[in-house]
Order: C-alpha cells, then structure tokens, then sequence
C-alpha cells in the first residue's frame, strides 16, 4: 500500500513511544485511519462522475455523485466507530515447542456494539480476519513460528478494518503484553551409560521396595508414596519414607549428554523429560542454576520444561518474533 | 519464509455474493436497455448467466478459451454494429458490454471492487439517456446492491451473524440524505469544461420539419408526452392553446416544409432562467420532453423570458441546444393579443389596402406555389376570386366551405395519390388537420394572401390537482397563419370549422365515434376510460412533473435564485443588522447548546443503568413528597425498611417495586 506509507510510518513510530500494556483500549489516540488503496480509487471514481455531470450539465449525475461522496464520508466515520471502544487484552501465556506454530493468547472485546472485518497480526501481510459480536470476550491465538526457545512477549500487534465499504482503512499498534513460552526442541539424544553411575547426589539407586522405610501418612505428603498394600490390609495410610530416593528414580543431569552445544542438551533433555513423563516414571533435574528434585505430573513436567526453556536467558527474553 | 496454512486471510473467494452481482448487472442491462441494441443486451444478460453458472453451480472460472472466445466475438460484433461512429450510447453499450465481459475474469476481491466502481459509473451514466424518477429508483437500488457487495467484501467472516448487513446500509443511506440534500442545492453549478458533443442515435419524436398530408395523424396515435406547461396567472381557454411549434412555408406540391429563410436569430433575452416570472404579465413555464429538436413551441404572441431560447423571424423560437434532456423554458404572453380569425371584427378586416396587394409578390415565401400542380384548385381558386373579390370575403368562403360542405374528419384519411389537394378537396374529403391547413394554405397563396402552415400542438390535457397543461402528441395539429393588410398575421384553423369539438375539447371526442382513438396502445386508451386509474395517472404525471422541475432540471438558474431566496432577507444593511446579528447570535447558541447536549448525555449516558435512572428519579421525587432522604452509604434495602416503618404506606409500596426491580438490574446481570 504505498499510498499509506506516510501515515503508516507515523503510526509505527508514535506506537513505539507508548508503554507496554497488557490491556488497550481503542480510541482516537490509537486509532490510525486513511483511505486504502480502493478508497483512493473511489475518489478517482468520483472525480470522474463529477466531471460528467459537469460537462454534460446532468443535474442526476451530480446527484449521485453526492450520493457517493456523502457515502465516502460516512464510511471515515463508521470505519472509525466499528473499532472504537474495542477493548484488546492479553492475560495468559501459552506454551509450545521450538519450531512449532506458538500462540500468543488476544482477548478482543467489543462492550457496545459489533466490530466487523477485524484483522490482526504482526505484519500487515498475514493477518487473521475476525469479527467480535457485542459484549462477548471473544479469545483468539495468533499464531506465529516460534524459532528459539525462551519466554517470548509480542513485538507489536497490528489490528486493522476495512469495515464497511473497504474506502478507509482504521489500523491500530498495539504493544500488547502477550506472552509466549517456547520450550527447546525434544530431540532423541544419546544419554551416555557411564553417566548413570556418576549419579552425583547419591540417591538415585533402584532400591527394592521391600528395603524402604516406611512412615505414617501425614497430612501434606505426596499421594504418590502411599503404600497401597498397606492400606489394603491395615486400613492405615502409610508411606514409604522421603529422605530415601528409596524407589526407581532418574536425575537427568547437565553431564549426561555427550554434546558440547547448550542448544542440543538442552533439546535432549526436553525429549528424555517428555519421554519419562510418558512412561509415568520419576525423574529430576539438574542443570546449572536449577535443580528440581525428582516428582513426576504434569506440574512436576511443565516445571522442568520451563526451566529447560529459560535456561540462561534471565527471567525474561524481549526478543522480537519477528522471524 | 513460507507462510503456514492457518496464517491465510479468509478468503473463500466462491463464497462472494455471486447472485447480487448478477442481479446489479441485469438492472444494469434494464437501464441501458432504451439506448442499446437489442442483440448486446440480450448477449450480455447470456453471457453474465454463463458466467454466474459457471461460478456458482459448477464452482469453476470460466476457462481463458472460452473468455478470450466471446471477447473477440463481441468486439468483432461491436465495430460492424456501430462501425466506429463514435456516440455517447455507443460508448455506453461498449461499457455495458465489456463490464460484462470483465463478470467473467473475477480472480479476488480487487477485481470484485473494480467491477463494483464501473458498475457505479455505469449507473451514473445511464442517466443521460434516462431521467425519470423511477429510473432514479433504480438507480438508487443498483447502489445499495453495489454497497452490499462491498460491506460483504469487507465486513469479515461473521456478517450475518453478528449484524445484518441492511442496517449498516441504511444507517449509511439515512445519514447521507442530509449531506446530499446540502451538496446538490448549494455545489456550485460549473460551465462544461470542455464541449463534447452529444451525439446519440436516438430517432428524433414528435414533430417533423416537413408535413404531407397524414403525417399529424401518425403522430396523433401516440399518447406519449410532448410537453408540460404551467401558468402563473389565469389559464388560458383550451381553444387558446395552439403552441406555435415551427413555421412551414414552402409547399411542393404535395408536401410542407419549412424553408429556412427565417432562420436569422435576432438574438436573444438575456434573462435568468431561475427568475420564474416577471410581474404583471402572465408567464409560462414548458418542460419539454427530450425530443432530440430545437423547437419551441410557444403561444401566440410570446416573449422569450429565459436565456435558453432564442428568436427567430416569424414569432418562432427556437432552443440554443437541442432538447436531448428534458428542457425547461419561460414565456411571458399577453392573451389579448392573440389574433384569430374568427375574433377579428370585420370591420377592421375590410380596411382592404390595395397597395400593399401585389407588392414584390414575386420573391415573397409566403405567396411561393410550385407550378403545375393541382390544376383542380388552382381553377377553383381562380372562379372563387371572380366571385369573392374582397379577401375577408373570400377567406369567409372558404372557411365556412369546409363546415358546411361534407368534409370529415378523421385519423385514418385516405391515401392520397399524385396531385394531393386536388385529390381531398374535390374526391375523398375525408381528412385530418395536416390536409385542411395544407389545402387552406395553398388556396390562399393562389388568391395572393401571403400564407404559412403553423405545426404544433392544440389544448393539452389540464391537470387539475397541480394546475397544469399536459400536452400528448396526439394533441399534434396543424394550422393556418395569414396576413391580411391592416392587421397582419391571423390564425385561420380549418380544422376548427370541420370538428369544432377538436378544438373545444381535444381528439378523443372528435373522433371517439370513430373509435380509432390510440386504438395502436390499447393500454393508453383503457387508462383513460377508467376513471380511477385516470386519476392515478394525473398523480404519476403530476409526481414526475414535480421530480423534474426540482431535480432533473435544478441547474445554476434555480440555484442562484435559491440562495438569492435564502438571503435577500439576511442581506445585513443598517435596518436588519440588529435582526441578523440576534438570528445568527441565536442559531449560534441553539448549535452550541445541542453540542453540549449531546456531550453531557454521552458522558452521563452510560454511566447508570435504566433501572439506576427511574430509582434515582424516585428518590427525587420522595424527597419531595415525604422528606426521606436516603443517608450515603445507606444500602436500598435499608432504605425501603425505614420507608416501611415510617408510615407512608403507598410511597413504600412504590419504592418497593422500584428497588425491586433495581436489584433484579444489578444482580441478575
């Protein structure tokens, strides 16, 4: 859209002043509008029919190209209006994994009335089209290739209309605080067998459950420990004993890869934590800077990963996405 | 970077409103329909069809053979049609015809919105050649069709579910009337830039410059409108009303025709064509139909009074353009002066000035016969003069020769042969008005009375719900001009002496015996029996009258006068200035009032819920009634409790409902 270069640049820069939010509201501050390209060649249309009325002295020709020019004008003010008062947020972090398609999490709501022909993205190329319907928090993900892991915020979401006629164009730049997390790749690595003995904290034998020490249930412990048989035949709650990694237990460690990138570990580790969760099996982790005593769930999983994904990055990657 | 699947806009480009673009392009065809050939309209709608079929049902693009196919084929039958003579309707049917073709080759939304805008221009287009209000109409549908196409284009993937498309259309079209109404009354009225000429191949109607007898009759089977005509003060009589068209004085022997000597312009009034009548006088007002002619038809004795009309020799008038549009004209007249035959007291006509008799006889138009022709009469003539020396005598004759002898009148004459007014005046004697003025005329010039043929139209129908003249083509007539010394040119109508009733009272009583009456449009002839579809006509008529003197015809004039209207009062002078500054002070203020208005309902508007409004309303009005006030902070319900218990049984009842209902709004939300 060349025509639109000027004002598009503008509205970049202007939007690149403002403070991230994880909340926008539209209105005349952040709307942007101007005629699209086939808005300029309406006027060119109506030119056209003015200089016919003109020279042929048709007072019906000028009739209607009042009609239509009366139109153009009404559509600057509707275009405006459809997206005025829309309220974008973004409240929740999705996950994926490198390579994949993520999802950036964008609540549309719109409290007085329907917004139609909606299209959001990062780059006015792909854009989703969407409509909101009054007063209902309509969800949408957008979704963009996610290239490297680490927790990922949105560079700047573009939402725009052509609503109704497609003469204006309303466009908005928003630095919506939408977040993603990328986890590494899982790829299938070697894990190398003289690791298994250098189990450094010492307590990740495989002890016979026979030999393990038992305690009575006390309230806040794992439900995982309870000793089922013996519920069965004393109808007591009893566990087997927490300071023992008295059961089949794997640490998955920094040095059991025989990779020298981070990168690759890091995408090894991812493979063998999904493969152990599937396998229901117990596991821990241990990587510099975060260690993570073996448990095993989804919540125990979705913690290794995350410290697999923000692994040396600090808390919080501002990188852009736009990849 | 290869863009995944699900990052596509949804296009669904099968999905668009195929049928609404097939119904724009058959309205479109309808509208161009009176100015096309029949073959490109009937080929365009087969073609759309096709393409429409081959969209919608087969869900496929029409191959590029077959497109590149009829393309050929219509430009190939274009040019041997029109065989490049460039004109306006031309041109039209080619855009007609290749937007069509453009319905095929629709690829995405682009080409959509292009097709949209020609059939936009299309539409304004079409009213060169068309200008009625129901052709408007159209007009008008054609563009929310277009609109429609275009709010589905853009409205996203949820249209229909979320709003039905028609409100935002006629939320568009209500709050452009207000904008259009102020652009067309107040955009300036700008000289063509450039001249194109208009031509069309459109026949020329009504009336022809030359005149054989039978010509008038043909004319007089059609219904059609020749004109409209409005009087600002007394209504002339209907027998008044012969609107002097054009002057036909050269005969040949068997037919009329106007031989151009009066062509010379004597220039014309440079009057504003918005200034509608000069005082005193009585003024007319003619809507002339588009006839493709210069004409105009004119009482006698008119002065020009707009500045599209120009004098020519003869009491003619004749317009500076030709009627292609509906054309608007003025007259100022005096019916006193009007000189009829019949009116003139003998006396005056006695006064025989001799001198002026054979005067240059020679090179006179108006005395002109082709030798040789019609022997009958000229022996006729040359007995009669023997007889009747004096002229009034022998006009006298004459005229009264056709009522009393049996001569008819009637729409369907014979045809007749070689020497034509031998042939009437002697044999058949069955004739319409071109053969009684033709032979009268003829007759007179051989008895040396300077005479002329007047073509135009006799009476009109009155149309009492808006006081006007409408004027048929079957009013056509044909009359005679004399001139006699001592009182100059005088209308003669023998037609008047055969069917008086002709003239009194128009063509369907004359001849309705006969029944021959429009008997060529049975739709015409039955409207007119039935009275009550009569008066539905007069509406329609009276409706379209009115569309086109405020709208077709609303051009610089009127919008010069308008203002002129609008401001005269307001011009500031030392007497109003006191009256202008409070009228402006004043609209200023209401402005700036309903601004604020509207600013304080919005801020407020939203802020409380309805059922907020009346509890708050009610505690205004129970602090008036009772005194209780509710304490801040105090909950409704509280507040209904201590209503209760302090007696106002009815105020509390009331309260009740109202917090109620009050509750029912803020929790059941």
């Amino acid at each position: 859209m060349k025509f639109a270069i000027f004002p598009e640049n503008i509205s970049r820069w202007l939007s690149s002043k403002s403070s991230r939010s994880n909340q926008f509201t539209l209105s005349q501050k952040n709307i942007y509008i101007f005629p699209s390209k086939i808005g300029f060649a309406f006027v060119l249309l109506i030119v056209l029919m003015l200089l016919t009325a003109i020279n042929y002295q048709n007072s019906l020709i000028y009739l209607f190209t009042f009609f239509l020019s009366a139109i153009f004008f009404i559509s600057i003010w509707l275009c405006f209006l459809n997206m005025n008062g829309l309220c974008v947020s973004s409240f929740r972090v999705l996950e994926c994994f490198e390579g994949e398609l993520c999802a950036y999490a964008i609540e549309i709501t719109s409290a007085a009335k329907p917004a139609l022909g909606l299209r959001f993205g990062v780059d006015k190329h792909s854009l989703n089209e969407v409509s909101v319907s009054k007063d209902t928090k309509s969800a949408h993900n957008l979704l963009l290739p996610a290239n490297r892991r680490g927790l990922h915020t949105l560079d700047r979401l573009r939402i725009e209309s052509l609503f109704p006629f497609g003469f204006i164009i309303a466009w908005t730049w928003l630095k919506l605080d939408s977040k993603v997390l990328v986890f590494p790749k899982p790829v299938e690595g070697s894990r190398s067998q003289g690791g298994q003995s250098d189990y450094s904290k010492g307590n990740a034998q495989f002890v016979s459950e026979d030999l393990t020490e038992l305690k009575a249930y006390q309230h806040g412990d794992s439900a995982l420990r309870i000793v089922w048989k013996q519920l069965a035949a004393k109808d007591q709650l009893i566990i087997r004993s927490h300071d023992q990694g008295a059961y089949d237990c794997t640490w998955l460690s920094w040095d059991l890869y025989d990779v020298s990138s981070i990168e690759k570990k890091l995408q090894h580790l991812c493979f063998d934590i999904l493969d152990f969760h599937r396998k229901q099996q117990v596991y821990g982790l241990d990587i510099p800077g975060a260690v993570i005593t073996p448990s095993k769930g989804e919540q125990h999983k979705h913690k290794c990963l995350k410290a697999l994904a923000l692994f040396g990055l600090g808390a919080e990657s501002d990188q852009n996405d736009k990849t | 970077m290869t863009k995944p699947d699900t990052l596509k806009p949804h296009v669904h480009f099968f999905n668009y409103p195929f049928g609404v673009l097939l119904t724009i392009i058959m309205l479109q065809l309808l509208s161009h329909y009176n100015h096309s050939p029949f073959w490109l309209t009937l080929f365009a709608a087969v073609i759309a069809c096709f393409g429409f079929f081959t969209y919608k049902v087969v869900g496929k693009k029409v191959s590029v053979s077959i497109r590149t196919i009829l393309v050929i084929l219509s430009v190939v039958i274009f040019f041997l049609y029109y065989k490049m003579n460039f004109t306006v309707d031309m041109a039209a049917s080619l855009l007609v015809l290749a937007s069509t073709l453009k319905f095929l080759e629709l690829k995405n939304k682009k080409d959509v919105t292009l097709f949209v805008y020609i059939m936009l221009y299309l539409s304004a287009v079409s009213f060169l050649f068309v200008q009625s209000f129901s052709h408007a109409a159209l007009q008008l549908l054609l563009i929310l069709a277009n609109l429609y196409v275009l709010l589905r284009l853009n409205g996203g993937p949820h249209l229909y579910k979320y709003q039905a498309p028609w409100s935002s259309l006629f939320k568009t079209i209500m709050l452009a009337g207000p904008i259009v109404l102020v652009c067309f009354l107040f955009f300036p009225r700008i000289a063509p830039l450039w001249s194109i000429p208009i031509k069309t191949q459109t026949a020329t109607t009504g009336m022809t410059n030359f005149m054989s007898p039978g010509d008038i009759a043909e004319l007089a089977q059609s219904s059609e409108r020749a004109f409209r005509a409005t009087f600002s003060l007394q209504i002339p009589k209907r027998k008044d009303l012969y609107w002097r068209g054009l002057v036909l004085d050269y005969f040949d022997g068997r037919s009329w025709r106007s031989s151009g000597s009066n062509s010379s312009y004597k220039g014309f009034n440079k009057v504003d064509l918005g200034v509608l009548y000069e005082h005193g006088d009585n003024a007319y007002e003619v809507m002339l139909e588009p006839n493709n002619q210069s004409w105009v038809y004119a009482l006698e004795p008119s002065r020009a009074s707009s500045s599209n009309v120009l004098i020519k020799d003869a009491g003619v008038f004749q317009l500076k353009t030709d009627a292609i549009q509906s054309t608007r004209y003025k007259m100022t007249f005096k019916t006193s002066e009007a000189k009829e035959f019949s009116t003139i007291p003998t006396a005056t006509l006695l006064l025989d000035n001799k001198r002026n008799n054979l005067n240059n006889k020679r090179g006179r138009i108006d005395l002109q016969v082709p030798k040789n022709s019609n022997p009958k009469t000229q022996q006729f003539v040359k007995d009669l003069r023997v007889s009747f020396p004096k002229k009034v005598d022998f006009i006298n004759y004459l005229m009264s020769m056709f009522s009393e002898q049996k001569y008819f009148y009637t729409l369907k004459p014979p045809v007749l042969g070689g020497d034509v007014i031998d042939e009437f005046l002697f044999d058949t004697k069955y004739g319409f008005c071109a053969h009684y003025a033709g032979s009268l005329a003829y007759m007179l010039r051989l008895a040396d009375i300077p005479s002329r043929v007047i073509a135009g139209y006799q009476g009109g129908e009155y149309n009492k719900l808006s006081n006007y003249f409408i004027v048929h083509q079957y009013d056509a007539h044909a009359w005679v001009e004399a001139k006699l010394p001592g009182v100059g040119w005088v209308r003669l109508d023998p037609t008047a002496m055969v069917a008086p009733e002709r003239i009194l009272s128009g063509l369907g009583v004359a001849v309705g015996e006969q029944g021959s009456f429009l008997e060529g449009s049975p739709i015409a002839s039955t409207i007119l029996k039935i009275s009550g579809l009569n008066w539905l006509r007069l509406r329609v008529d009276e409706f379209n009258y009115k569309w086109q003197k405020l709208v077709v015809n609303y051009g610089d004039g009127e919008q010069q006068s308008l203002i002129k209207s609008i401001f005269s009062g307001f011009m500031p002078n030392a007497d109003n200035l006191l009256r202008v500054l409070v009228l402006v002070g004043g609209l200023f203020a209401l402005l700036i009032t309903v601004i604020l208005l509207i600013l304080w309902y919005k801020r407020y508007a939203g802020r409380y819920s309805k059922a907020e409004k009346y509890y708050m309303l009610w505690l205004y009005f129970l602090a008036r009634l009772s005194g209780l006030k509710r304490i801040t902070g105090e909950t409704p319900n509280a507040f209904l409790l201590r209503i209760q218990s302090s007696g106002y049984k009815r105020l509390a009842k009331v309260t009740k409902k109202i917090t109620t209902k009050l509750e029912q709004d803020q929790y059941q939300l």
